[in-house]
């Protein structure tokens, strides 16, 4: 069982808070989005304790910062850029043929810029070509609500709701250009979860359309890697503290990120 | 008898005016010379929506190291109105100075008018020191990789 985490830590000091998810998860990639730490800082807070060894891959880009440990034995960068949105990795374990574990971090939304989106998702499809295959998951801060159109859109991730429409409709072709579904479990959070968060982030502005919550931290995984999603998780605490403000129940910003961490589950 | 109309254009159209796709191009082509096969580069073109959905073509300008698992950084991206040309945007952490904590920052943004100005953006991107030193180290990396395969 492969465990990877991703938390935008909103340049908070969160690195204990990081160890104790690990510790209480058994947690074996690591990435950390909006991070001030340095990958020294990291490791430090990931091997304090007996338990896993962690270590950085050779590159990546400044914009993440990565850890892994057994059963992965290396992370190869096989693909970055030079406006940092995405980070793709040849991620090799002990037993099973390689993956391709990409992490992005996209423009925000109000940016309106769904060039952007299209662009990584064209790299991604072209990074898979090269690689050979397609067992790839992308995980981060999309920036974006699965319910957006360059979410679904089949130029943009092209990422669907159920395993069911993946399984049929994994490839259209769509202005000649041949374009791959993701799955994404994502929609699944995205309902009244009684007093559970219903997405990764709150946004407490007074705007007249205002979801309130939203799943800006998603996963998503290619149909060669549905059956082996085991679980997906919005954590609500690192296993010691909530993250949750106590009254309201949405992210507790003064003890922690405006954004809750997601922690998936492969069966690899 | 009328006043005489005065010719408000500043100068003389450029015919010789190139795309941007058509400069980058000519840029790519040199790498593998100029790194002796060890370096490619390719510009990838993508049509998609930009700000307040307009339609836009995005060009990236890929360089890969085909020696260390087809390891591929895109340098730049320039994006303009589709149909278009010019005015068109550069995007790049090699338009930046060197600094700390630049990886949290917005990506660097070019805004060009013409040509002129997209050769110049272009210019301080493949020019720049911290884009020689990256390339250099893929090169030095690819070099270690074939002398352990010698050595073994």
């Amino acid at each position: 069982m492969l465990s990877v985490l991703f938390w935008n830590v909103q340049k908070k000091p969160l690195l204990d808070r990081v160890a104790r998810i690990v510790a209480a998860h058994a947690v074996d990639v690591v990435v950390l989005a909006e991070c001030v730490q340095t990958d020294a800082e990291l490791l430090a807070a990931l091997n304090g304790a007996r338990g896993k060894q962690f270590v950085c891959p050779r590159r990546r880009s400044p914009r993440f910062r990565i850890a892994f440990a057994s059963p992965i034995r290396r992370m190869a960068l096989v693909r970055d850029s030079a406006t940092g949105y995405m980070d793709v990795f040849k991620t090799t374990t002990r037993a099973n043929d390689p993956l391709l574990l990409a992490v992005v971090h996209l423009p925000s939304k109000q940016a309106d810029r769904s060039s952007v989106v299209q662009e990584t998702a064209r790299a991604l499809r072209q990074t898979e070509a090269t690689q050979g295959h397609s067992r790839t998951a992308v995980f981060g801060d999309f920036n974006h609500s699965p319910f957006d159109d360059v979410m679904v859109d089949a130029l943009g991730f092209h990422a669907l709701m159920t395993r069911e429409l993946v399984a049929r409709r994994h490839l259209r072709t769509v202005a000649g250009i041949e374009c791959p579904a993701f799955f994404n479990p994502m929609w699944d959070f995205l309902k009244d979860r009684g007093t559970r968060p219903a997405g990764t982030y709150y946004f407490r502005e007074s705007i007249p359309t205002n979801h309130f919550w939203y799943a800006l931290d998603q996963v998503l995984v290619r149909p060669e890697l549905v059956d082996k999603l085991q679980t997906v998780e919005i954590l609500e605490s690192d296993g010691t503290d909530s993250f949750l403000d106590g009254k309201y129940g949405w992210p507790d910003r003064s003890v922690g990120s405006d954004h809750l961490p997601l922690l998936f589950r492969l069966d690899w | 008898m009328p006043e005489a109309v005065p010719i408000l254009w500043t100068k003389k159209f450029d015919r010789r005016v190139l795309t941007p796709l058509a400069v980058l191009r000519v840029q790519a082509s040199k790498v593998k010379e100029l790194s002796d096969g060890l370096l490619d580069a390719a510009v990838i073109t993508t049509e998609g929506a930009g700000e307040e959905g307009k339609p836009v073509q995005t060009h990236s300008f890929e360089i890969s190291a085909p020696a260390l698992d087809h390891y591929t950084r895109s340098i730049l991206t320039a994006e303009h109105d589709n149909p278009g040309a010019y005015p068109v945007s550069v995007t790049s952490w090699y338009l930046a100075h060197d600094r700390r904590n630049s990886s949290l920052d917005e990506t660097p943004c070019a805004y060009c008018q013409n040509q002129d100005e997209f050769v110049e953006a272009i210019k301080k991107v493949l020019q720049s020191a911290r884009l020689t030193g990256f390339l250099e180290s893929l090169i030095a990396q690819i070099n270690d990789a074939e002398a352990v395969t010698t050595s073994v």
